[in-house]
């Protein structure tokens, strides 16, 4: 115990008297972590933010591939596909864009099939059958500037706003105008046989492939999504995304270790005669390379505790500025980013790989390079 | 000293490390009490995430081109059928 406080003290006091190294070697490790780290995070929030909700999604989704874009389905072609064992309910789906006039944003419109909007709506509920109404998503209400009460007009449909959507569930609904069928039908120029796509039902979810098989037999222009497919599509798109962010990064991790290296290797005289003096007094060459080693240690885990903790500040509290706009996309009207972490140790052993391996390799290779010194030699430096 | 200084340090590390967690535990409970908010407005309006590029549209990337909402971006391999494979000029 008294030999490790011992070691610890030289150590500390070796930090201390390579200041400037420190400063320099600490302050880059939390950069480079930092940056690793808030990719990560955001991407890793937004993967499970993804993934949370798909139950939501139906069974299986049909839509109609014409010259390989997406296209309008027809209803009444749907309803063939109640006849396929397996299937318990076809539900043709009413959405698409619309482009707001003079703001260069783009919103979604989605008819409303009845699902219950109690507590994330704030204003009133629809009744069910009505006609001349919208909900709006909150960017949406901002951009347009309109509250419950207000008329908006949208391509030649009048509609009138009878509640936004809760802050809360913005990240969904922060560009949406919610409305009847009908009106969604009028304002994207759909006519009534048709639908943007059909959400299928399935009996239970061992039949769910078999269903899609037999759907994508009977109708030879659909696309059939699966929602388990869509699952491991989620994860791997945002593993991809998270992906590139890191590979962005891999010239500044490179820079890292040259410094590292350059740093470390580079000995200075007074570096050189207390490597000699410790030699001189008895230290063996594993110890002078331990108390090397330490003494980077204690640099490097300071700047990746420092640069983990700045990343969480920046990612979770202030809702990552900058980052955001690079990894959520280019749209006009994002949603306030309110995320929720999802950090695993994979995550932090991966960043600690990133960061603190490059650096402890080379700390490695710069103790051995001082500690083989020949004593004298180095005294006289 | 030097050792004081140091315990000093990693003290105020560990409680910056305690804050962050406290933090990070506030909001999984907050995310967990609003987690019917969030199924609802998944039900209403698809459980999409509302993040998509205005030069592709993909606000429901499941009904519209796979991974589309994710895979717009400098460099990254374009997936659009009109230019397959291709990457962005």
């Amino acid at each position: 115990m008294r030999e490790a406080f011992s070691t610890l003290d030289h150590c500390l006091g070796a930090v201390a008297r390579r200041r400037v190294r420190a400063l320099s070697l600490g302050t880059a490790t939390a950069l480079a972590t930092f940056a690793c780290a808030s990719a990560l995070f955001v991407t890793g929030a937004l993967r499970e933010e993804s993934l949370r909700a798909l139950d939501a999604m139906p069974d299986l989704t049909v839509s109609r591939l014409r010259g390989g874009r997406p296209a309008l389905v027809s209803v009444r072609e749907g309803e063939g596909l109640r006849a396929i064992p397996g299937v318990v309910d076809v539900r043709p789906r009413v959405w698409g864009y619309v482009p707001a006039e003079g703001t260069g944003s783009i919103l979604t419109v989605v008819g409303w099939d009845g699902a219950p909007l109690s507590g994330i709506v704030r204003g009133r509920s629809p009744a069910t059958g009505s006609r001349g109404w919208c909900v709006l998503g909150g960017a949406v209400s901002r951009m347009l500037g309109a509250i419950p009460g207000d008329a908006v007009e949208l391509r030649g449909t009048s509609l009138r706003v009878v509640g936004v959507f809760d802050d809360r569930v913005a990240l969904r609904t922060a560009d949406v105008v919610l409305a009847s069928p009908d009106d969604a039908r009028a304002v994207l120029e759909m006519s009534p046989d048709e639908a943007a796509d059909l959400a299928v039902t399935i009996s239970a979810p061992e039949e769910r492939a078999l269903a899609a098989h037999r759907i994508a037999d009977a109708l030879p222009w659909a696309r059939v999504v699966d929602r388990s497919v869509w699952r491991r599509t989620v994860v791997l798109t945002w593993g991809r995304r998270g992906g590139v962010s890191l590979l962005l990064l891999v010239p500044s991790l490179v820079a890292l270790l040259v410094l590292a290296l350059d740093r470390m290797t580079a000995l200075d005289a007074r570096t050189r005669r207390e490597v000699g003096t410790l030699r001189a007094l008895g230290w063996s060459v594993p110890e002078v390379m331990r108390a090397e080693v330490i003494t980077a240690g204690i640099i490097a885990v300071g700047g990746f505790a420092a640069g983990v903790l700045g990343a969480y500040g920046y990612v979770f509290p202030l809702g990552a500025p900058w980052l955001r706009r690079v990894v959520l996309g280019w749209s006009a009207q994002l949603p306030d980013l309110s995320l929720t972490p999802a950090i695993t140790l994979a995550d932090v052993v991966t960043l600690a790989m990133l960061a603190l391996g490059p650096q402890l390799g080379a700390s490695v290779f710069a103790a051995w390079l001082a500690a083989r010194q020949d004593p004298l030699d180095a005294l006289r430096s | 000293m030097r050792r004081r200084a140091f315990g000093a340090l990693i003290a105020c590390a560990s409680l910056a490390l305690l804050g962050a967690v406290i933090d990070a535990r506030g909001r999984v409970r907050a995310r967990e009490r609003d987690d019917a908010l969030h199924r609802a407005s998944a039900r209403a309006v698809g459980p999409e995430l509302a993040l998509r590029a205005p030069s592709r549209v993909a606000r429901h990337p499941t009904r519209a081109e796979p991974g589309a909402a994710m895979s717009e971006g400098p460099s990254i391999p374009d997936a659009d059928p009109s230019g397959a494979g291709s990457f962005a000029p």
